[in-house]
């Protein structure tokens, strides 16, 4: 086992964050245009979850050799033991067979909320119109747990409140939990007692000013902040050579 | 029965004001040159059911053909926003009733099980409940849970793999398809290729649905492009960019409708302004 990188980027960095919330054996899904997840899953798989089975919206448990900036990409269901669908990913949750899910969005708030809707105060004439959510609304009640990633870490995008709830943080029928945000800064997550965003760790390189100036309301800071543990050696190699040689990550941020 | 029908001709099925859903998603098995044709046609005010798509949507929107549209997710993924579908939501002049996809298919599964509603899970705590008062929460054995009505498109438009003339349809990977397909009044579809009736026969396990469900089928090959074909052609990466780059503004828009839709009377003038035969074999898989 090689010690850590000391050369790595910001996407190496958030790709092998990510990668460490995963646990071997566990189902894993990612929503659409979200490549910094699916080369996540890929090298938690290379790596210490051998087992981790992604499921998505073409293939189960592929082995991709190659991407798009698309996740309905037919590359992504190469080697898949089963091709996949929209209806299935779906049907596969709402059983419960889902253990983990990656989602993004245009703002997260300190409760965790979620907006992939509209930006701006008028929903009918929002000053941005977003995708929506796809089925963010729908999948944050059934799969186990959920991990925020955001490329961005920036004032606008972590309000004190989103302009639109798509998919809500806590809720009093929602089983699921919220687990984790990953950032280009920062990792976080939520005290239980109040529902409210929490610092885990600061990026290497990263000040704790920086994360506040950058964040839309006060997190909760732990007594100590660690710092996030860098990408291995051994990660960055194989991101490099085998999980990722055409750099889609880099796109994906 | 004999479904086959031109290219032309399939389209003249879909009327103004129709409920039009359609097969693919954002870069696979999206009907396009069925859509472009109906572009061609100048249907106006079609009502759109989707799930998570995108060209698809935009384009009959940004050609003015679009009322309102029911979805999911609307964009390009990485590659960007949709265009003209953003444009025409932030200036009003665009109806987006959002909800989430598997509220929409459900709805459609409902429609094509002839049931009025389904139970799903999830919902609860969304924005979404506030533009959505026929979503009813009911409690089963004590599981809260909630019903989506029917969902009925008139239209559905889709591209497969193969048919025969009897409409009987062979799609790869298709569960969307299959639903859109069995919920609707009217089904449209085009294929890569019309094969002999013998050529189903020998594989039925690949056929997504029957005949009986097909009001028309026309050959279109290379009709997803630009979305690609699953086992067949990769998605145009370079023109979608640069449909995203025309759709930047409604000047750039129509000049690309121009370019690839009204001045391209045909699909083989279409794929000929697209590059043509060398480009478009370079998207073989």
């Amino acid at each position: 086992m090689m010690g850590p990188a000391t050369d790595f980027t910001p996407d190496e960095l958030m790709v092998s964050a990510l990668a460490h919330t995963l646990r071997d054996g566990e189902r894993v899904m990612h929503g659409v245009a979200s490549m910094i997840p699916v080369i996540a899953i890929q090298l938690a798989r290379a790596t210490h979850a051998p087992g981790l089975i992604c499921v998505n919206l073409e293939g189960i448990d592929a082995r991709p050799s190659r991407y798009a900036l698309t996740t309905e990409y037919f590359a992504l269901a190469e080697g898949a033991t089963k091709t996949s669908n929209l209806l299935r990913l779906f049907e596969y949750a709402q059983r419960g067979l889902i253990d983990a899910a990656f989602f993004s969005g245009a703002q997260i708030d300190r409760l965790g909320n979620v907006n992939t809707s509209a930006i701006g105060e008028d929903y009918e004439r929002p000053k941005v119109r977003l995708t929506g959510g796809a089925g963010q609304a729908i999948l944050c009640h059934t799969v186990g747990r959920i991990i925020i990633w955001l490329p961005r870490h920036e004032r606008n995008r972590l309000p004190e409140s989103v302009d639109f709830i798509t998919l809500p943080g806590h809720h009093p029928n929602v089983k699921r939990r919220m687990d984790r945000v990953v950032t280009n800064l920062a990792v976080m997550d939520f005290e239980p007692q109040s529902g409210a965003m929490r610092l885990v760790s600061i990026h290497p390189g990263v000040t704790i000013e920086e994360i506040q100036d950058n964040t839309g309301f006060d997190l909760i800071l732990p007594d100590t902040i660690p710092t996030t543990k860098p990408p291995t050696g051994e990660e960055i190699t194989l991101l490099r050579t085998r999980v990722d040689p055409q750099g889609i990550r880099k796109q994906g941020m | 029965m004999d479904k086959l029908a031109t290219l032309s001709q399939a389209a003249e099925l879909v009327r103004d004001g129709d409920v039009l859903a359609i097969s693919g998603s954002f870069f696979e098995s999206v009907p396009m040159a069925l859509i472009r044709e109906v572009i061609r046609q100048g249907k106006r005010d079609l009502k759109i059911i989707v799930s998570a798509h995108g060209i698809a949507v935009d384009i009959l929107v940004g050609a003015g053909c679009v009322r309102e549209v029911s979805g999911a997710y609307i964009g390009f993924e990485g590659y960007g926003l949709a265009p003209n579908f953003r444009r025409a939501v932030e200036q009003g002049t665009l109806e987006f009733n959002e909800s989430a996809c598997f509220a929409i298919s459900s709805g459609l599964r409902a429609a094509a099980w002839g049931l009025p509603f389904l139970p799903i899970k999830g919902l609860f705590g969304s924005d979404l409940l506030l533009r959505h008062a026929e979503y009813k929460p009911y409690t089963w054995d004590g599981e809260e849970v909630m019903l989506v009505p029917a969902l009925k498109p008139t239209v559905a438009l889709v591209h497969g793999r193969r048919a025969d003339s009897a409409g009987n349809v062979q799609i790869a990977g298709a569960g969307w398809d299959e639903v859109i397909a069995e919920a609707a009044d009217r089904v449209i579809v085009t294929v890569e290729e019309i094969v002999p009736e013998e050529e189903i026969r020998r594989t039925p396990e690949r056929t997504t649905f029957p005949g009986f469900l097909t009001t028309a089928v026309a050959e279109a090959p290379y009709g997803a492009h630009p979305a690609g074909s699953p086992g067949l052609y990769d998605f145009d990466e370079a023109h979608v960019l640069e449909y995203l780059e025309a759709g930047k503004t409604s000047d750039g828009f129509r000049s690309y409708l121009n370019r690839y839709v009204y001045e391209a009377p045909t699909h083989d003038q279409y794929l000929e302004a697209a590059g043509g035969v060398k480009r478009i074999f370079a998207l073989r898989i």
